[in-house]
């Protein structure tokens, strides 16, 4: 069923419509989190926040453009208040820290030793690199390489010019590409 | 790009879609209903319109007891009359603004734009109400085409709408008091222009043609203005002033 129809009918009170929205959607907004925050968990936890926030959203939401804009708007907002938590608590973990050393990572990737199994190398690798890119550039790079986005639309969802979301996709890709080379690496 | 992304948890899933259709069920939408929106806001319409209507009316009566039968300048006397009929209609759906109320309004169930265009109506229905009472008096007593008498009325009347809406946004109004002073020197002036102006009777086309192009020229006036207020309403962007 078109979204469209699934969110007049959610508008309307009807839960199932809201079920069939999620079985819909969740795998793409789940991947997005998982792809910024390199944590299943903290994946899971987001993707809850994304769809809560959009059941609440959703009575006023207005059929304008696609709505997997919309809930990706959602999503990157979401995301990017998870990482400035996490950036602001590493700092003041750093900040009590004698040492001065970083304890926690913007893009952490999974830690528990059964996952660790069961990503492919390639995947540890290139988030590592993804780890490696300021966040404006990763967002940009995820939203339209993974997910198939435009830059007019990764523009729109976080709310800068078209050109500045253009930019950012160039610069992340050079940077990425550069940091394959320079170590040998087969290119993207 | 390719990438690992971990097999999504169906029981994780499960209980995202619970969350969900629990809020639902505690925050079922509300939609007032049409009919108590417009009794709801027709309770805060000024007293002082519905009195200017009664007194138009009976001016408009009274002109027709003072008038001896046949008077030949009725289209002339409505063009006078109906700008006075409408004067407080802008500053009676726009008084949000003037009293600082827009706020509020914007985090109250019904949007400002709904707000807006509810007041437009009834202060609109009473005014066109209110001149076609008039209208029928004059075409009754005065022996006149009513069609021709509602015309020359209903010119004057959209253009001291749209004027006094234009003027409200473009000068520097900050008071309610401001707006109906505004207004009134707005609807002097606009009689005086549509009063002396050739009414339609005279058999001339041109005429014919003058007040059936300003009538369209003024609705479309409104039409504009209405349509920038509600898109600025519902952006939450109030440029007035």
């Amino acid at each position: 069923m078109e979204d469209r129809v699934l969110i007049r009918r959610i508008k309307k009170g009807d839960k199932a419509a809201f079920e069939e929205l999620v079985v819909k959607h969740y795998e793409n907004i789940f991947a997005y989190c998982f792809r910024r925050t390199g944590s299943r968990q903290d994946a899971e936890d987001l993707t809850q926040e994304v769809f809560l926030k959009l059941v609440k959203a959703v009575y006023k939401y207005q059929s304008t453009g696609k709505f997997s804009n919309f809930i990706f708007t959602i999503a990157v907002n979401c995301c990017n208040d998870f990482l400035r938590r996490q950036v602001r608590q590493n700092e003041r973990e750093a900040a009590g820290d004698a040492s001065g050393e970083l304890t926690g990572n913007v893009m952490p990737v999974e830690q528990g030793a059964e996952e660790k199994a069961i990503i492919r190398e390639d995947s540890r690798v290139l988030y590592r690199r993804l780890a490696g890119l300021n966040d404006t550039q990763r967002e940009a790079l995820i939203l339209h390489y993974f997910h198939g986005f435009r830059a007019r639309e990764i523009a729109a969802m976080t709310g800068v010019p078209l050109a500045t979301a253009k930019s950012r996709i160039r610069q992340g890709m050079e940077h990425l590409r550069r940091q394959y080379t320079d170590e040998g690496e087969e290119e993207l | 790009m390719k990438d690992y992304i971990p097999e999504v948890s169906t029981a994780r899933m499960q209980q995202v879609i619970q969350a969900g259709q629990n809020f639902m069920e505690k925050n079922l939408p509300e939609r007032t209903p049409l009919m108590s929106l417009f009794t709801e806001q027709m309770r805060y319409v000024s007293k002082f319109f519905w009195a200017c209507q009664v007194l138009v009316l009976l001016t408009a009566a009274a002109a027709v007891i003072v008038l001896p039968p046949g008077f030949e300048y009725a289209e002339r006397l409505i063009s006078g009359i109906s700008p006075f009929v409408c004067f407080l209609a802008v500053p009676e759906m726009t008084k949000d603004l003037y009293w600082d109320m827009s706020e509020l309004e914007n985090v109250c169930k019904n949007s400002s734009s709904t707000i807006f265009l509810i007041r437009l109506i009834i202060v609109g229905l009473a005014n066109i109400f209110t001149l076609t009472g008039i209208a029928g008096i004059f075409a009754g007593a005065f022996e006149e085409v009513f069609v021709r008498i509602v015309i020359c009325g209903m010119v004057p009347f959209v253009w001291e709408n749209a004027m006094c809406l234009l003027l409200t946004k473009i000068l520097p109004v900050k008071s309610r008091t401001g707006a109906v002073i505004l207004c009134v020197i707005m609807a002097m002036a606009v009689a005086a222009v549509s009063s002396s102006v050739l009414p339609l009777s005279q058999e001339n086309p041109h005429m014919q043609f003058v007040w059936l192009a300003s009538a369209a020229a003024g609705t479309a006036l409104i039409a504009a203005e209405v349509k920038m207020i509600l898109r600025e309403r519902k952006e939450g962007v109030f440029l007035w002033n």
